[in-house]
């Protein structure tokens, strides 16, 4: 009996430990995701080959977080579109570029502001992992520098 | 030498942590579902779990009772009852979260991994103890049954990069575009700096990745015995630290999981308490060794019957129903005008046409358009369980992140994959794609 053997060699603990290990890595594949089970797949589908964020970029092409500014004036509400910028397909993240433009909407008003652009920044990523970047304007704004 | 880190002193303090995890994911879970509606992306299969969002009555009543199982099983009243009600309520928030948000909240996943690995620990030492047989040291089966679980989790998501993304997955490219995505462009601090040198130096972020991924898939070792417990978990636990500087995102439960298990916290308090420490973990005399093996089959069993009980988009949202699986960091070759039987401006249904071909290595990407919207639907050949929304067998079919609601273009994708599957006849599919590519 190897299998009783080799059991008996590992002691109880390491045994249950293991096969436990076992156990639930074969449970996770074939439930999926069914909580407790999982396949822990989260980031494994690798390459994203661009990246983005919604970004202030101020007369003198300085790219900084929307955050960074305040007393917000825009000709029209400040809606990301990612889709509608000539660069698309990239990859953002739809909840990041909201929040941005929420700060936007919520520091909106005020006086003696700057020409500040509402850009996605995009950074796109090429198989050795050298960058390019390109900007897509959004709104053309004034704010004022916090 | 013990073989386990906490001897032979009582597990008090995991039963205590794993209790407390439990309890703080029931509030995390039922505060966001307090909050949650229901929307576009909302996945209907479960209509039941959908209605607990936004209903704070219900899922505070649902957390109340989770609390109280959690609480019965700190103090070892019925742990095998009260770890199986926390694990059915936290189950229950869960997957309403999941079908409400699409998205997998994974951190509570660790909490529920953690959790049936000690029951099953539990129930071994219950059978013994029903068999009359001596338990040398009360709860370090569970123990052992939570630490196996929490290694496999690592190994899992090992066994995920490897077999959804191969040896691609140490590209510099992951970590750079997560990294560049969630980055401040403002912050000049020592930790923005250390977050631009791994976005911008590809050789590090390939380091990172590929010591990520050396570390889970060895994640076993941390079972061996106490020294390579405290050595691989101090490794866990910088991993969790390096993913939470690069990109913000905090893995609490599994930084306290493996904290609480890793080290040898009742010798530790017994030195600083200059007491005497725990003893060794006795091996059992009459061990049913053999029996044990019916483990991993009972798990596999589980595993099963979930995959039959809840539908397939709940079980496959974020993990692959839009995962970018299928996406290729390629560079795309030159746009075909023709790809099997399908040619550039073909239509498809409600509008959508074809709109571009392209290939990166086996993957395919139609390009699929209607006025002003357009994605891709990207098919790649697959050999086993085919994956994805618009998958058939012998084929993966994973359509663009976007923010267009899925029914618009379900239509056009599930066209698209007929006219494949048609054209493929009597082949598998996976041969007639791969044809196609030689063929182009």
């Amino acid at each position: 009996m190897t299998l009783a053997r080799g059991l008996r060699r590992l002691g109880e603990y390491r045994a249950l430990a293991l096969l436990c290990c076992a156990g639930y890595l074969v449970a996770g594949r074939l439930a999926h995701n069914v909580y407790p089970f999982s396949v822990y797949d989260m980031y494994a589908a690798g390459a994203e080959s661009s990246a983005s964020q919604l970004a202030a970029r101020d007369r003198n092409g300085k790219l900084d977080d929307v955050s960074a500014y305040e007393a917000w004036s825009c000709p029209t509400a400040v809606r990301p579109n990612p889709t509608a910028c000539e660069a698309f397909p990239f990859y953002y993240i739809p909840y990041h570029d909201a929040e941005a433009a929420q700060w936007i909407e919520r520091h909106a008003g005020g006086e003696g502001g700057e020409p500040v652009e509402v850009v996605h920044h995009i950074w796109n990523i090429g198989a050795s992992g050298e960058l390019t970047t390109t900007d897509c304007v959004v709104a053309r704004c004034t704010a004022r520098r916090r | 030498m013990s073989v386990s880190p906490w001897g032979a002193s009582p597990r008090r303090g995991l039963r205590v942590g794993l209790a407390l995890v439990l309890a703080f994911d029931a509030t995390i879970a039922a505060n966001a579902l307090s909050h949650a509606e229901v929307g576009e992306d909302s996945i209907r299969a479960v209509p039941w779990l959908l209605a607990l969002g936004g209903r704070p009555l219900v899922v505070w009543a649902l957390a109340a009772v989770a609390y109280l199982a959690a609480f019965m099983f700190a103090r070892a009243r019925r742990p095998i009852a009260s770890g199986l009600v926390a694990l059915a309520v936290l189950g229950a928030l869960v997957g309403a979260l999941t079908a409400l948000q699409a998205m997998v909240p994974r951190n509570f996943y660790v909490t529920g991994t953690a959790v049936t690995g000690w029951l099953v620990g539990e129930l071994v030492e219950w059978a013994r103890r029903r068999r009359g047989e001596p338990v040398a040291s009360p709860g370090a089966l569970p123990e052992a049954g939570a630490a196996g679980a929490l290694a496999a989790m690592y190994l899992s998501a090992a066994v995920s990069k490897l077999t959804l993304t191969g040896a691609e997955w140490l590209s510099p490219v992951t970590l750079e575009s997560l990294v560049l995505t969630q980055h401040s462009l403002s912050d000049q601090s020592l930790l923005a700096s250390y977050m631009r040198l791994v976005a911008t130096t590809p050789s590090l972020a390939t380091a990172l990745a590929g010591a990520a991924l050396v570390m889970q898939l060895f994640a076993p070792v941390w079972l061996i015995g106490p020294r390579l417990r405290a050595a691989w978990g101090t490794l866990f636990l910088a991993f969790h630290l390096n993913v939470f500087l690069l990109t913000g995102i905090p893995y609490l439960e599994p930084f306290a999981l493996v904290l609480l298990f890793s080290y040898p916290w009742p010798k530790l308090a017994a030195r600083l308490r200059r007491q005497a420490p725990g003893g060794e973990v006795e091996a059992p005399e009459r061990g049913p060794a053999l029996a044990l093996v019916a483990i991993p089959l009972a798990l596999a069993l589980l595993g099963l019957a979930a995959r039959t009980a809840v539908p397939e988009p709940l079980r496959f949202v974020s993990g692959s129903l839009n995962a970018p699986a299928a996406r290729s960091s390629r560079p795309a070759e030159a746009p075909l005008a023709r790809f099997g039987p399908l040619a550039v401006g073909e239509p498809l249904a409600d509008g959508w046409r074809l709109d571009a071909l392209e290939l990166r290595g086996e993957e395919v990407r139609f390009w699929i358009a209607r006025q002003d919207q357009r994605l891709y639907i990207a098919v790649v050949p697959s050999v086993e369980r085919a994956r994805g929304v618009f998958a058939r067998d012998g084929a993966d079919a994973f359509h663009e992140q976007t923010k267009l609601p899925l029914e618009q273009f379900d239509a056009a994708g599930k066209r698209l994959m007929a006219r494949l599957a048609e054209a493929a006849g009597s082949r598998p599919l996976s041969d007639a794609l791969r044809a196609w590519v030689a063929a182009r």
